[in-house]
C-alpha cells in the first residue's frame, strides 16, 4: 500500500488499471472508451471525481501507477493453476466448472 | 504466503515519487511466523533518470531515442531509451510497455539486457543487423524487443508486417495469418547472408521487390515444397514470377556445403520445415573449420562514440567462433533461449585475422 485512495481517486484508479491491463494482455482499449463506459456504471457523483478532463486524469495516474509498480508487468496469475489443479480434480465437469468460476 | 499489508490510515498523504514508507508483513505459510517481505518483491519506485549520466547519442527509431549513459551509483555503462510520447495520444505506447514485459523476463548473454535487463516463448519480429550490438567483448546483444510479443501456446494470428522488409519471411510478405518464432529464423538467415557477404542478402526496397529479390535468390516456391502456398492470401492476387533455380550457391560460391546446408534449412520456404535455432546449432557448420572463436578472443575495439552500426564486422571470411555454442547447445532442451545463442554463433564464426 503506497498510495491513498484519498489521494488517488479510486475510480479513476480502477479505469486507470483496466486501461493499462489491456495494453499489457494485447488487447488495448482506448481510454475515452473506457471512460466512457464508466460513466454510464458510476453515479454523477462518483463520476465528478473524474474532474474536468478525465482522459487526462486518467493518462497522469498511468504514469503514477506504472512507477508505482516499478513497470513490472509480470504478474504470476493463479487460474493457471486453479485450472491445472481442476483438471486432476475427478467429477463432474459441469460442476468442476463452477466451482473454477467461483474460485 | 498470503499477504497482510497494513491498510493506510486515512491521514495518510502519499508523495508519489516518495519511496514506500511502510512495509508489510507476509505470514509463512510454512512456519506460520511472520515475516518481513523480502526486498526485492516490495514495490517502491522506480529510479530517477538524474541518476543516469547521458554520454552520447547512439541512436534514434521510430519509438524514441537512445542513449548511451553511465549510472552514477556504479559506473555501469547503460543504454538509456527515451521513449517518444509526444505522438502517443492513448498514454505510454504499447511497443513500449512490450519491450520493457520482454525484457524483465529475459536473461541471456546475447540480449541487451534492461539495466543489463531469454527469449524463451517470444517472438522478436525485428531481428536485423541494426539491432544486434556487438560489444567491445566480442558479445553479440539482440536488441530493441519493441516489436517482440509473447507467443500464446496456441499461435494466435498476430498483426501482420512485423519485421523491418529485408529481413521479412516469405511467408510474412505473402500475408499468412500465422506467426511463428521460424520468422525469426528467415531473419537469422539474412542475418547469417550479410555477416557472409558484408553486405544485405535481400535489400528489397518493397514488398514486391522483396519477394522477387528472394525467388531471385531461391527460387519460385511451389505446393510440393510448401503444403500451404497457394492457400496464402497475397498469392489470390497475383502470382510471383518462375525461376526454377537455387542460386544459393552461386551467391557464396566460396561457402562449404556445410555452411549452404544450414543457409538452406534456414531459407526453407515452408516455416514448419525451416530450421530451429536449436537445429541450426547442431549445424557441422559450426563444427568445421574455423571453429567458432572463444568470445574472448573476439576482436575487440576501441569504443567508438556517435558511431552508428559498430556491430558491422570487417573482415571478408568468415569465421571463427563460437565456444559457448557446443555447452548452449545441450541446455537448451527444455529452454528455448536458443535463437539468440544462434546469432551469438553467427557473428562469433568470423576470423579474426
Amino acid at each position: 500500500m503506497f498510495h491513498s485512495f484519498k489521494t488517488f481517486p479510486r475510480y479513476i484508479t480502477a479505469c486507470c488499471c483496466l486501461f493499462l491491463a489491456g495494453k499489457v494482455e494485447e488487447t488495448p482499449k482506448k481510454c475515452k472508451d473506457i471512460i466512457k463506459v464508466a460513466k454510464t456504471l458510476l453515479t454523477d457523483q462518483k463520476f465528478s471525481t473524474f474532474g474536468e478532463d478525465p482522459k487526462e486524469e486518467v493518462m497522469t495516474l498511468e504514469r503514477i501507477l506504472l512507477q508505482t509498480i516499478k513497470f513490472d508487468l509480470q504478474v504470476e496469475h493463479p487460474y493457471g493453476y486453479l485450472l491445472k489443479y481442476a483438471k486432476c480434480l475427478k467429477g463432474e465437469r459441469a460442476k468442476l466448472q463452477k466451482m473454477v468460476q467461483m474460485a | 504466503m498470503s499477504q497482510n499489508s497494513e491498510k493506510p490510515s486515512s491521514q495518510d498523504v502519499a508523495d508519489p515519487t516518495g519511496p514506500a514508507a511502510r512495509k508489510g508483513v507476509l505470514i509463512s505459510f510454512r512456519t506460520g511466523k511472520t515475516m518481513e517481505i523480502p526486498e526485492k518483491d516490495i514495490l517502491g519506485r522506480c529510479r530517477f533518470v538524474g541518476e543516469f549520466e547521458k554520454l552520447n547519442r547512439i541512436g534514434e527509431g521510430t519509438y524514441g531515442i537512445v542513449y548511451r549513459a553511465k549510472d552514477k551509483l556504479n559506473g555501469n555503462i547503460v543504454a538509456l531509451k527515451k521513449v517518444r510520447m509526444d505522438v502517443e495520444k492513448d498514454g505510454l505506447p504499447l511497443s513500449g510497455l512490450r519491450e520493457i514485459q520482454v525484457l524483465m523476463a529475459c536473461r541471456h548473454e546475447n540480449i541487451v539486457q534492461l539495466k543489463e535487463v531469454l527469449v524463451g516463448r517470444s517472438l522478436e519480429r525485428d531481428l536485423k543487423v541494426s539491432n544486434l550490438l556487438l560489444t567491445d567483448k566480442g558479445c553479440v546483444k539482440i536488441a530493441d524487443f519493441g516489436l517482440a510479443r509473447w507467443l500464446g501456446a496456441p499461435a494466435r494470428s498476430a498483426t501482420p508486417r512485423v519485421v523491418t522488409l529485408w529481413y521479412r519471411a516469405p511467408e510474412l510478405l505473402l500475408q499468412s495469418p500465422k506467426q511463428t518464432p521460424a520468422l525469426d529464423m528467415w531473419a537469422a538467415g539474412c542475418i547469417l547472408g550479410e555477416l557472409l557477404a558484408n553486405k544485405p542478402l535481400l535489400p528489397g526496397r518493397t514488398e514486391i521487390e522483396q519477394l522477387e529479390l528472394i525467388v531471385d535468390l531461391l527460387g519460385t516456391p511451389s505446393d510440393a515444397i510448401w503444403p500451404e502456398f497457394s492457400t496464402l492470401p497475397a498469392l489470390q492476387n497475383f502470382t510471383l514470377k518462375q525461376q526454377p533455380y537455387n542460386n544459393l550457391k552461386q551467391r557464396f560460391p566460396w561457402l562449404s556445403a556445410a555452411g549452404l546446408r544450414l543457409l538452406n534449412f534456414l531459407f526453407m520456404y515452408d516455416p514448419n520445415k525451416r530450421a530451429t535455432a536449436e537445429e541450426c546449432l547442431q549445424s557441422s557448420y559450426f563444427k568445421e573449420q574455423p571453429l567458432p572463436c572463444d568470445p574472448k578472443l573476439m576482436p575487440s575495439f576501441p569504443q567508438h562514440r556517435n558511431m552508428k552500426g559498430q556491430q558491422k564486422p570487417t573482415t571478408n571470411q568468415l569465421n571463427i567462433p563460437l565456444s559457448n555454442l557446443n555447452t548452449g547447445a545441450n541446455d537448451q532442451t527444455n529452454n528455448l533461449p536458443a535463437i539468440s545463442d544462434l546469432l551469438g554463433s553467427l557473428v562469433k564464426k568470423r576470423r579474426l585475422d
